[in-house]
């Protein structure tokens, strides 16, 4: 996967490359946790999440996007979720995972750089990010039956790269 | 209006213009503390509407941020 | 005798906009919840050094409040509203001068039990930059039956951080007074009311929002007080009040300032002036301690006079307390519990009135009361 190693403030709308990112594990940040970043996962589709426990929608989407994220897997699909948690206070998005664990990957950015560079207009926005690291869907908001439209797309993305 | 009145209605004017002219923009992300309970125009609605209703019933005044309810034999 | 003026309750939370968080978009709500409320409210007695004749107990009321806001669907939310109220108590019937000079209230006897009953139903549409809400309800008790509806639109404009709301209400009341022969009272009375708001809401910082809103009220029909003797009002009235609300987050206290001025004014001849001072303590994860102060300042109608004219010269006349220049200054205390999916809530609130606390001049009444109320709230999420 080309990943643009570009500073230009683009957008990040569908069509580009999407820019990489590298933030630590919300759930070792206190002991100084390693940081993860978009290209580890290079040549997996990945769906980039930015949330936060004050935005009832993006708690909705949760569960649901876990249990996609664990059955697509568990068929063998090349397809990770990377949910970056934008609480100014991390304990707030730490709380809600204890409450509600989730399997995938969970980042923190209480500084807000990340969705800043990715132009967040709306909460939650996500972006869906073929194997070759371009943005195939950005979408904002999140109600149940996004679900189906977003797992067409993964199995769409994931038939291209065959 | 009585001049009372007016002398609270301009300085309030001023001050509405003065807080709006500097508003911020804030971004979607940095909303958290706006999202709080407590910071909701009405953050219990229930003791809003026995408040509303308990003060239109011994007052003259009625009305505020909503629109009107139902009537009760009360004023 | 009987006696009424029951305490109403009206209004589902859908007919107060800005219930919603002003900063998040504009979502459904993804949990059902429900809500109940018990409250006591208990009026002084009136001085004895003012009591003509009658009854000088007042007012005991207790309220029952039900509430359950669901989402419908993915664009939709309901809230259902009910409250049943009991009511016991005497009230003022007219006054006089009594021959040492002093002014006196004749009070109503002792009452017997009344119940009033209200249903409100509100229906919400979410789209993706605003909302429109529909809501009905009606309220019935013995001598007065209310049907109401209303339709309100918000919009949220520069990303969501400016809102415009409006929105229309009517209301359609029948007054049937009891004992309607027996104290010659007028039978089959009506009242329509038609109220109208525009607001605005803005984001000011990340910690802190503003909003006004101007509300604009007519009513036509009967106006009048039937069971006050002497009692009579013009057939119509319109209101104007104007509010303004100040939200601050101080997040070195984790508190939040609420302030809230409204200015009203009327063609009755009265004008108030209500300000709101709040702050909402958290106290850990699970508290919050909620101390407010409220201050109340009211002129009197143009045709309040001290003592009921019975003269029958002037066209319009009432000694009713409440149209009488006077202040008032109430304090309450909240405490609130969230523990898990559950809220707990205890109000207490001191009201006391007197004519001293008004800025304004003009006539006075000395049946201006006092009250306690105690309430005590159940949540719970879903």
């Amino acid at each position: 996967m080309a990943m643009s190693c570009s500073t230009l403030l683009f957008a990040a709308e569908v069509g580009e490359s999407a820019l990489d990112l590298s933030l630590p594990l919300i759930v070792n940040q206190a002991q100084n946790a390693e940081t993860v970043s978009l290209s580890d996962h290079q040549g997996k589709i990945i769906y980039l999440d930015f949330w936060a426990s004050w935005c009832p929608p993006c708690l909705v989407s949760m569960p649901i996007m876990n249990e996609m994220r664990n059955r697509l897997q568990s068929q063998g699909l090349p397809f990770e979720v990377i949910a970056v948690n934008v609480d100014s206070d991390v304990e707030d998005g730490m709380d809600f995972l204890l409450d509600k664990p989730v399997d995938f990957i969970v980042l923190t950015d209480p500084q807000g750089e990340t969705p800043a560079r990715y132009k967040i207009k709306g909460m939650p926005t996500s972006f869906l990010i073929s194997a070759a690291g371009v943005i195939e869907m950005k979408h904002e908001g999140f109600k149940q039956s996004d679900a189906a439209m977003i797992e067409k797309e993964i199995l769409r993305l994931s038939e291209l790269s065959q | 209006m009585i001049l009372k009145l007016k002398l609270v209605m301009f300085p309030l004017i001023a001050i509405v213009a003065g807080v709006l002219a500097g508003c911020e923009s804030v971004e979607a992300w940095e909303r958290g503390t706006l999202a709080k309970p407590e910071m909701a125009i009405v953050s219990d609605s229930l003791e809003a509407a026995l408040n509303d209703h308990i003060y239109f019933s011994k007052e003259a005044s009625n009305g505020g941020h909503s629109a009107t309810g139902g009537g009760c034999g009360c004023n | 005798m009987k006696s009424r003026s029951l305490l109403a309750l009206t209004a589902s939370a859908l007919a107060l906009p800005g219930i919603a968080p002003i900063a998040r978009a504009d979502t459904p709500p993804t949990n059902t919840n429900i809500a109940y409320r018990v409250s006591s409210y208990e009026e002084d007695k009136l001085p004895e050094e003012f009591l003509f004749a009658g009854s000088a107990e007042r007012y005991d009321i207790t309220i029952h409040q039900f509430q359950l806001v669901t989402p419908v669907g993915e664009n939709y939310g309901l809230t259902l509203s009910t409250s049943v109220e009991s009511m016991s108590g005497a009230s003022p019937w007219y006054a006089v001068t009594p021959f040492d000079g002093e002014q006196g209230i004749v009070m109503s006897g002792a009452t017997i039990h009344e119940k009033r009953r209200d249903y409100s139903v509100g229906l919400r549409r979410y789209l993706d930059n605003g909302s429109l809400g529909f809501n009905v309800g009606t309220s019935k008790e013995n001598d007065y039956e209310s049907w109401n509806g209303g339709f309100d639109i918000q919009g949220d404009f520069n990303n969501e951080l400016t809102t415009l709301a409006g929105g229309v209400s009517f209301s359609s009341d029948d007054i049937n007074p009891t004992d309607a022969s027996l104290y010659n009272r007028v039978t089959d009375q009506s009242k329509r009311t038609s109220s109208a708001f525009i607001s605005v809401s803005q984001v000011i910082n990340q910690n802190s929002l503003f909003q006004s809103s101007v509300n604009i009220t007519h009513h036509n029909g009967f106006l009048t007080d039937p069971y006050k003797l002497g009692d009579s009002r013009p057939e119509s009235r319109t209101q104007v009040a104007w509010s303004n609300a100040y939200r601050r987050f101080i997040s070195d206290l984790d508190g939040a300032l609420h302030l809230d001025l409204r200015i009203y004014d009327d063609d009755f001849g009265i004008n108030s002036l209500t300000f709101d001072l709040s702050w909402y303590q958290n106290v850990g994860n699970a508290f919050q301690v909620i101390p407010r102060l409220r201050y109340y300042s009211q002129s009197a109608a143009d045709f309040f006079t001290p003592e009921n004219d019975f003269s029958g010269l002037p066209l319009f006349n009432s000694s009713d307390y409440r149209l009488s220049a006077y202040g008032a200054l109430s304090g309450a205390l909240q405490v609130q519990a969230s523990i898990n999916d559950m809220t707990i809530s205890f109000v207490l609130e001191r009201y006391l009135s007197d004519d001293s606390y008004s800025f304004y001049d003009g006539g006075k009444s000395p049946a201006i009361v006092d009250f306690t109320r105690v309430s005590l709230g159940l949540g719970y999420s879903f």
